[in-house]
């Protein structure tokens, strides 16, 4: 296998790879691990919680009583900051790192004449990773599982693991632009419902004789504005089913998950790719793994946040708009704001780890980072933590509290959740090597029981 | 040879070759069963897949089999019982078995190791299958969910042969319990529908009661509640599934034959996203798979290496296809049966119609493998299978040259011959391009190493250029693997 090319793995080689013992493919040791990237992880996979709370504790009336809320109520507030400042930034770090992960994963590995080789393994690994996606997703029931997909998308990555950080960077871009495109698309499609129904008030408004295209051009945009009013008592039901018993919740998850799994796999897949190919693009440049000045990481935080933050504004008043007056939006606008979603993501991101990176290098708050070295370590742990503590507080063979809470009040819950894990997970790994969930994935990948201590 | 997997191009150790295939030995590189298997199948599909091309719609071939009678009739429950999902299942059995065999064996010309050469390979027929499925309109492309499958499964190719018939038994079963349960659905949705219906009648009575006497005290709701009547609907829409009007095809029809490409394009992208996506990830995902690995595992028995007696390949043959026939016949009495009466069949029958399709799939492709394998062993019938291994050699040029025969024979923006021709005129058809294919392959291969895309594919999953086109020099045979098995 091609060793590297680019100077942040080679460096990154050097000290974390110890040449006697890489001979053949093993799990990877404490000590070569990669300090800052699992604090970057340990960060994302708290913050992921900011965005999956919303979908544990309530339905989209919750989530739209919030957005009409008056500006000052603190559940507007609460959407406000989640949305510009938040929203796909956190599952945006997790798959960077993921794919960051993957290059690592190859590079510390060499392969052994005869036996199963590093491709093999990394196949292996993703391909239990997409079993254990189905397992949080059917099982665990969280709709909002992420580990189906990562396992899918880590297949494409690996003929791309030697890529430079230019070449990988252009595929970020290239993907993006695919995803833009796909955005844009079917907001179109869906404004040409908009403008047919014009079309036929206006003819109505005019006292013609409507045509049969014209009746249901107007049947057609009234079943979609639908969409944006559900009725209190459908979301009654759905609400009573998810306080419901496990087969309740089971069966009104299931065409969901179903429907996810097919729908994010074969049309979400840009929004995942892009962000991994950054990632695997930062991991060479050496911008995770602690090789790059300070002034470049100010220079990179005050441009990610200086245009990330901005972006993110404009893209939630779009947003709000698009969803609290879908009508007067689609006339006013041909193209969506949901554009604007990538860049704001990738500079925010660029934002975030510039600012984790330069208050790891200060070492101020060196107890938070710890901390979160160790979150980070056990994210996979610590993410399916998440849903099995979610889904007892909200679901119905839990404590029931679904559609109790008000927007902001779920936070109290993350809140908890975060002390949680940022104190348990470095008492665990002073006891043990890995998570429970990270040993189980080890022992399945190499097919033989790993060492917990 | 090198003693190691990693480097480039070469072949791994002698140990793991023995281990991963003990049935194989270096000299073949290419193994002349497999290219017959794949030969056949390509062609053969053809007889089935142009229903779909030609626009004999499933509605068509319903009526058809209600007429049940007439050599259309005979014709379409043959080809339905034999061809039918039957010729996709060869191609992944003889995928699967290709997929050991491009590990094991040496690659001068590649610039990866060859499992990483086999994941390119993958990668690039899927994204060809996304090509022929979007560009080339064909919706029922096969290319996608082989390329899926062959990434998925690449690293089971160390587990022995017992082991892989298990797990491709597993998987079958899983693709026809997957059936089941889309079916498990319907009924519960008709048993909710019931209890609607009873609803509904007691809400009639009762209002026939209200005028009677206004003074019953009783209580009512005098109308369903939105959930009832979406319970309603939801069974009344399912139990159309069987009904077909001609009608029903009308819009499809006017569209296909229309003379813009655009129009052609829209009709057909959504039937062929829905099969890549919501399709592949419900049944072909399982289906494509198990073939797949039952390929590998007969690879690594030896099987299409000619390892058995003619008479153990005639057994197999025969008890494959009698069992495969019987569930065949099985699937098409039920699917007489749901389409009489839909709704009396879900109430009357626990299974599907089509419960067992997976496990035809599996049992037809190992009989016509084996009938053809008996084949390759009779030197007498040397030319046939040459000729069949020619077009096999060069199956992925040929499915994406029936593309695009097919796509300017029945588009509007060809002919336009689509729902035009009588199922005659569509074998007639296939029979004509199976003719072609069979002649320009023999006649390419003896100019060329190997077909266009098969050039285009292993240059690209390579990184290098292949060598392309035969020297002069270079003795004329179409297969020089001829003689070996």
């Amino acid at each position: 296998m091609n060793t590297t090319n680019t100077q942040g793995i080679t460096s990154l080689q050097e000290t974390a790879v110890d040449g006697q013992n890489m001979i053949t493919p093993r799990p990877v040791q404490r000590a070569e691990r990669i300090g800052t990237v699992d604090i970057i992880r340990g960060v994302a996979i708290l913050g992921i919680l900011l965005m999956n709370i919303p979908s544990f504790g309530g339905n989209v009336v919750m989530f739209l009583d919030a957005l009409r809320a008056p500006h000052g109520n603190a559940d507007y507030k609460t959407i406000m900051v989640i949305f510009s400042f938040f929203e796909g930034t956190m599952r945006g770090l997790f798959s960077m790192l993921f794919g960051a992960g993957m290059v690592l994963f190859i590079m510390n590995k060499k392969d052994q004449p005869g036996g199963a080789t590093v491709t093999e393994y990394y196949y292996r690994r993703l391909a239990w990773l997409v079993g254990f996606g189905l397992l949080h997703a059917y099982i665990f029931q969280w709709t909002g599982e992420i580990l189906f997909f990562y396992g899918l998308m880590g297949m494409i990555l690996y003929p791309f693991r030697n890529a430079s950080a230019k070449w990988l960077w252009a595929l970020g871009l290239l993907t993006v632009l695919i995803g833009c495109y796909k955005t844009q698309n079917s907001y179109s499609d869906q404004r040409k419902i908009r403008v047919e129904y014009n079309a036929a008030m206006t003819a109505k408004k005019e006292k013609k004789t409507l045509t049969p295209e014209q009746e249901g051009a107007i049947g057609a945009w009234t079943d979609f504005e639908k969409n944006f009013f559900p009725d209190s008592a459908r979301s009654a039901d759905e609400i009573r089913r998810m306080r419901g018993s496990y087969a309740d919740v089971f069966l009104l998850q299931l065409p969901r998950n179903v429907g996810g799994e097919v729908n994010y796999t074969y049309h979400g897949l840009w929004d995942m790719l892009c962000m991994m190919f950054i990632g695997m693009a930062l991991l060479k440049l050496g911008f995770l793994s602690d090789k790059v000045s300070s002034s470049t990481f100010r220079l990179t935080l005050l441009l990610g946040y200086g245009i990330g933050i901005p972006v993110g504004y404009l893209y939630f008043k779009g947003f709000e708009e698009s969803i609290l007056h879908v009508g007067s939006y689609m006339d006013k606008y041909t193209v969506t704001h949901n554009l604007l979603y990538d860049v704001k993501r990738i500079c925010l991101c660029l934002g975030h780890i510039s600012i984790i990176m330069l208050l790891y290098r200060s070492g101020w708050l060196n107890w938070l980072m710890k901390a979160l070295g160790s979150v980070g370590q056990m994210a996979f742990t610590n993410y399916f933590m998440q849903s099995v503590f979610c889904t007892f507080i909200f679901f119905g063979y839990g404590l029931g509290y679904y559609g109790h809470w008000r927007f902001h009040q779920l936070y109290y819950v993350v809140l908890g959740i975060w002390i949680f894990q940022l104190i348990v997970s470095p008492i665990w790994l002073k006891y043990f090597r890995f998570g429970p969930f990270e040993w189980a994935w080890r022992s399945l990948t190499y097919w033989k029981k790993q060492p917990m201590k | 040879m090198s003693s190691s997997l990693i480097e480039a191009g070469t072949p791994v150790d002698d140990k793991t070759l023995q281990d991963l295939s003990p049935h194989y030995t270096p000299q073949h590189s290419r193994i002349h069963a497999l290219d017959v298997i794949k030969g056949f199948a390509i062609l053969a599909g053809l007889f089935v897949s142009i229903y779909t091309w030609g626009g004999f719609s499933k509605g068509m071939q319903y009526q058809l089999f209600q007429l049940h009678k007439g050599g259309s009739f005979y014709s379409w429950f043959l080809a339905n019982v034999l061809l039918e999902d039957k010729m996709r299942s060869l191609i992944a059995l003889a995928f699967g078995a290709g997929s050991i065999l491009l590990l094991v064996r040496s690659h001068p010309g590649s610039r990866f190791q060859n499992q990483e050469l086999l994941v390119r390979r993958n990668f690039f027929l899927l994204l060809l299958g996304i090509i022929n499925g979007i560009i080339f309109l064909w919706p029922l492309d096969i290319l996608y969910g082989l390329g899926v499958t062959g990434i998925f499964f690449f690293s089971f190719v160390r587990m022995g042969s017992r082991g892989l018939f298990i797990t491709a038994l597993v998987l079958m079963l899983i693709g026809c319990g997957k059936i089941y349960w889309h079916y498990n659905d319907d009924q519960k949705a008709y048993s909710k529908f019931l209890l609607v219906e009873k609803k509904e009648k007691l809400i009639k009575a009762d209002s026939a009661k209200l005028k009677d006497s206004l003074k019953t005290g009783k209580k009512t709701t005098d109308t369903l509640t939105w959930k009832q009547k979406e319970e309603k609907e939801a069974w009344e829409g399912i139990s159309k599934k069987y009904k077909w009007e001609a009608k029903n095809d009308s819009g499809q029809i006017k569209a296909l034959q229309d003379g813009r490409y655009a129009k052609v394009y829209e009709n057909r992208l959504s039937t062929t996203q829905q099969r890549e996506s919501f399709w592949f990830y419900q049944f072909g995902f399982w289906q494509f798979a198990s073939l797949l690995i039952l390929g590998m595992a007969l690879f690594k028995i030896g099987f299409f290496n000619g390892r058995f007696s003619s008479a153990q390949y005639l057994l197999i043959f025969a008890i494959c296809l009698l069992a495969g026939l019987l569930l065949g016949w099985l699937r098409m009495h039920l699917l007489m049966l749901s389409l009489k009466d839909y709704t009396k069949y879900v109430k009357i029958n626990h299974i599907p119609n089509d419960m067992f399709r997976p496990a035809e799939m599996f049992l037809l492709a190992m009989a016509y493998a084996s009938l053809l394998v008996f084949f390759v062993k009779k030197a007498w019938l040397s030319g046939v299978t040459g000729l069949l291994a020619c077009t096999g050699r060069m199956a992925l040029s040929n499915y994406f040259l029936q593309s695009i025969l097919m796509g300017i024979i029945f588009y509007g923006y060809g002919m336009g011959y689509y729902a035009r021709l009588p199922l005659k005129l569509l074998y007639f058809v296939a029979l004509e391009v199976t003719i072609v294919q069979l002649v320009f392959s023999a006649f390419w291969l003896r100019y060329f190493h190997m077909g266009p895309l098969e050039w285009v594919l292993m240059s690209l999953s390579k990184g290098r250029r292949q060598p392309f086109v035969k020297s002069p020099d270079e003795p004329a045979t179409t297969t020089p693997e001829l003689q070996t098995i």
